[in-house]
């Protein structure tokens, strides 16, 4: 394979992971607008949307059938955790809900570990060719069905927060919390919705990505930890910004990966992360000042 | 005489708004000057300027022969410039002792190894400095209250507290942001006493506030701003029958 | 040293030296010797956190920095352990420098995700670099330290060096506190604008006291080093420890030196005890971690304090609690007429 080829094949791996980093990313933006709060647990959602989807798959539920369910249960677990463990911590100093947003992660990880094992579970991919040759480079099937679904999961945010009433009551409260509460919008609400809709944007991610790196209850961590990074990228709070940031980063860590060195790849996201920070903190598309929120 | 503090066509922009457009006054050793205008006119931005906490975007703020514009708070906490909070910035969870020693930070010099081992250099100094506190607790008639701590004390005692922790830095001038709001008349009254007292001592005063008897009772001279502009200068007598700050203040409701 | 500190640590220092009479099996004394050592990361970690009132989730980093510094110098240099320790220490305290500047001009969440991403830089790199520092298999046969032939080979006696170190730093770290520079540390936590304001320079003491941190850390890790003679990447050394740290901080009680003490002894304790729950320990540890923050919001020295109701006349010499405050910004710059 010449040059070519195998740019274009790091370019599109890097575009399917990057794929799952920006749908990670979007879902801490949307926590992060709703309720100001930088949740570190969403890496797990992902990994639930994984083995939960294994479970069913393995029970016999058709794939299809496995990724909605997936979808829609792990939300609820989203919003369970919004209610019990961050609604108490209203007025608390920033540092309290990283803390329990970090309590939360290790707990499902623990449960994890218990219900599903610590064994890499595999899963099967979605319908079609397992691979495809494009332009001289070799993808597989799943990575068009991740980047394809990717899409649609953004189109269909994208027409949420902008002509539903509920998404739009979500942007009021992002864009001016006190506004919002005049006009009526329930900002509790609010923030327990977008644990459930970044919730389920982890199970989409997971459930996606599980038939190409395996599901296990570890997954979640440096997911979580890379969609962060990504979130910085684009710009903490801003959407376009999640997006980019993620395909961005999936790109250049795919780059780094295949020409520098695959050992320290996960370091790239960071290295990323703290240039980033360093250099322009508000990220690619975030308006906001440094220091806080 | 001398000028502690010199403005000199200094302007602040944020984004496209205007806050302060090119103003110009002094404030001469012993001078208590205060600083009027109604609501937005830019009176908190030039304190913020004075002070270091923004930059301005043009013109020159000094201090006798030093150039205090584009340097750091501390720094010009050092070259004698000190002040006190519109809205109350006192270290609540510390003792009113100790607020008013960390206003004493700049005339110790012991470091933390002196501080781990407790030298007999650092406990020389802690005593000194904390004398150094006790005096200037007790000019603003807070001494009895030295070991409370200090988010516990009523709100006219906490501004009280700003101002013995400003008096502690040794300062040339003090820029008092609003000391008088949410004092009653009693306490008010007091207050002009203080800052008669302070200016005794050898301190100048540079005060904002919007409570005019205050300001005509004690200022030797009033600035006025409006919309980030000086529009008058000079006595309290003059100023306050000036039309154009009549007009500025009607405007306003 | 005031005369009621003077006397706690003393009486401290008693315990712990009568401790190992009560507690005789080496497998507990092991466990205290690790709260020691947790405790000098924890108390460092306070410093920054409860006093200063940064963030930092990355602190294992400096840990490693300690842990592994020796241990190549040692092994691979043949150097001498005191010494190795010693530039292990100054070697965290340089990288603590030239990462400080950059990052705490962030604050808030952004100071916590810029310390994050260099913790797991430095945690990947240590799996990575194999040549240099062994990679998953970590690095074998540390020498253990000795002075003048006394070697600390026995847990006993690595037990009294543990603590020996915990106790004198922690007294050492409560002296700063209550000290000029402690005064303008605690000041910085409450209100940066004022303090910059009473002459205190803000970011050179913040980096200072980020430095320190980091100093206490490598000084735990070098001692790790040098009783368990064996280290490896694992969880010790990478994210899972960072937040060990923290929650150590947060739950004895931020800007509490007692409380690091605390902290350290009951997630070290709580975390031997979960182990014998076999699986479960992980999810518990998490469990107990969200229900601690939720209900005990001054950490555990703050809910001691409360129990006894005493409200202690807040003079110098005791470092008054702050509570658990970490503030997201630089505290309110005044605004044009704004009121809060």
């Amino acid at each position: 394979m010449g040059l070519w080829e195998i740019s274009l094949q790091f370019f599109f791996a890097g575009l399917t992971v990057g794929s799952i980093y920006a749908l990670v990313a979007l879902g801490f933006t949307i926590i992060f607008n709703a309720s100001g709060i930088v949740n570190f647990a969403q890496g797990e959602f992902v990994m639930l949307g994984a083995l939960l989807a294994v479970s069913l798959a393995t029970a016999g539920v058709p794939l299809a059938l496995c990724l909605v369910l997936s979808v829609i249960v792990v939300p609820l677990i989203g919003c369970l955790l919004e209610r019990l463990f961050i609604r108490p911590l209203a007025g608390r100093p920033v540092l309290t809900p990283i803390i329990v947003t970090i309590g939360a992660s290790i707990f499902m990880h623990g449960v994890a570990a218990l219900l599903w094992g610590k064994d890499a579970l595999p899963l099967a991919p979605l319908p079609g060719p397992p691979t495809i040759v494009v332009g001289g480079a070799v993808l597989q099937g799943q990575s068009l069905w991740i980047l394809g679904c990717g899409l649609l999961a953004m189109v269909a945010l994208r027409l949420f927060f902008t002509r539903t009433q509920t998404g739009r009551a979500m942007r009021a409260n992002a864009v001016n919390r006190q506004g919002a509460l005049l006009v009526g919008i329930n900002p509790g609400r609010i923030v327990m919705l977008s644990f459930g809709l970044s919730a389920g944007l982890g199970a989409l991610a997971g459930v996606l990505v599980a038939p190409i790196i395996t599901a296990s209850y570890g997954m979640g961590t440096m997911l979580g930890l890379k969609g962060f990074a990504a979130a910085i990228l684009g710009g903490l709070g801003s959407s376009p910004g999640a997006i980019v940031g993620g395909l961005l980063l999936g790109v250049l860590e795919s780059f780094a990966a295949g020409f520098i060195s695959s050992g320290y790849k996960d370091a790239v996201a960071f290295v990323i992360l703290l240039l980033v920070l360093f250099l322009r903190p508000a990220g690619l598309f975030g308006a906001r000042k440094t220091g806080g929120l | 005489m001398a000028e502690v503090l010199t403005l000199s066509e200094v302007r602040k922009s944020f984004g496209g708004l205007e806050a302060v457009a090119g103003v110009s006054f002094g404030v001469a050793e012993n001078e208590i000057k205060a600083l009027i205008g109604p609501n937005g006119a830019g009176k908190t931005t030039v304190f913020n300027l004075i002070t270091g906490i923004f930059p301005a975007t043009s013109g020159t703020i000094t201090s006798g022969d030093y150039r205090l514009d584009g340097r750091p708070p501390h720094v010009i906490a050092r070259r004698g410039i000190a002040r006190t909070f519109q809205n109350l910035q006192v270290f609540t969870h510390m003792s009113v002792l100790e607020n008013v020693m960390v206003g004493c930070h700049l005339h110790g010099r012991q470091g933390m190894l002196a501080a781990a081992l407790r030298t007999l250099g650092m406990r020389r100094e802690e005593a000194r400095l904390r004398e150094q506190a006790v005096q200037a607790l007790a000019t603003v008639g807070l001494a009895d209250h030295a070991h409370e701590e200090a988010g516990s004390l009523p709100f006219g005692s906490q501004r009280l507290l700003e101002i013995a922790r400003a008096l502690a830095t040794r300062p040339r001038v003090i820029l008092l942001d609003e000391p008088a709001a949410g004092l009653n008349t009693k306490e008010t009254v007091q207050l002009g006493e203080l800052l008669r007292k302070i200016r005794a001592q050898g301190v100048a005063l540079l005060l904002v506030d919007h409570d005019m008897e205050l300001v005509m009772d004690i200022s030797d001279e009033v600035v006025v701003l409006d919309r980030g502009e000086k529009i008058a200068q000079g006595p309290p007598r003059e100023v306050q029958s000036d039309p154009r700050v009549l007009a500025a203040y009607l405007g306003e409701d | 040293m005031g005369a009621r500190r003077l006397l706690s640590y003393l009486a401290a220092g008693a315990a712990a030296a009568l401790m190992p009479l009560v507690l005789r099996s080496p497998y507990h004394q092991s466990v205290l010797t690790f709260i020691a050592i947790n405790a000098i990361v924890a108390l460092g970690l306070n410093l920054l956190m409860g006093y200063a009132g940064q963030i930092s989730l990355g602190h294992a980093a400096f840990h490693a920095l300690g842990a592994y510094g020796s241990g190549i110098l040692t092994t691979m240099l043949g150097m001498d352990p005191w010494l190795a320790m010693a530039c292990s220490i100054a070697g965290a305290c340089l990288v603590a420098l030239v990462i400080g500047v950059p990052t705490l001009k962030l604050s808030g969440h952004y100071l916590a995700i810029a310390t994050l991403g260099f913790g797991m830089i430095i945690s990947i790199v240590l799996e990575q670099w194999a040549a240099l520092t062994g990679g998953t298999s970590g690095l074998r046969d540390i020498p253990k330290l000795q002075i003048a032939g006394f070697a600390f080979n026995t847990d006993l006696r690595f037990y009294y060096l543990a603590w020996g170190c915990c106790l004198v730093l922690m007294a050492l770290s409560a002296n700063v506190m209550d000290s000029r520079k402690g005064r303008a540390l605690r000041a910085i936590h409450l209100s940066e604008v004022a303090a910059s304001t009473c002459g205190v320079d803000v970011a050179r003491l913040k980096l200072q006291v980020f430095v320190l941190s980091a100093g206490y850390a490598a000084l735990a890790g070098s001692l790790y080093a040098h009783y368990v003679n064996f280290i490896s990447p694992e969880r010790r050394f990478g994210f899972p420890f960072s937040i060990e740290a923290v929650v150590m901080v947060v739950l004895g009680g931020l800007g509490n030196i007692w409380g690091s003490l605390l902290g350290s002894g009951t997630i070290t304790a709580l975390g031997e005890f979960l182990r014998r729950f076999g699986d479960y320990d992980v999810a518990a540890f998490g469990l107990i971690l969200m229900l601690a923050i939720i209900f005990l919001p001054q950490g555990m020295s703050g809910a001691l304090a409360r129990l006894s109701l005493r409200r202690k006349p807040k003079g110098e010499g005791v470092a008054a609690p702050a509570k658990a405050h970490v503030r997201a910004g630089k505290g309110a710059p005044p605004g044009e007429g704004s009121h809060g």
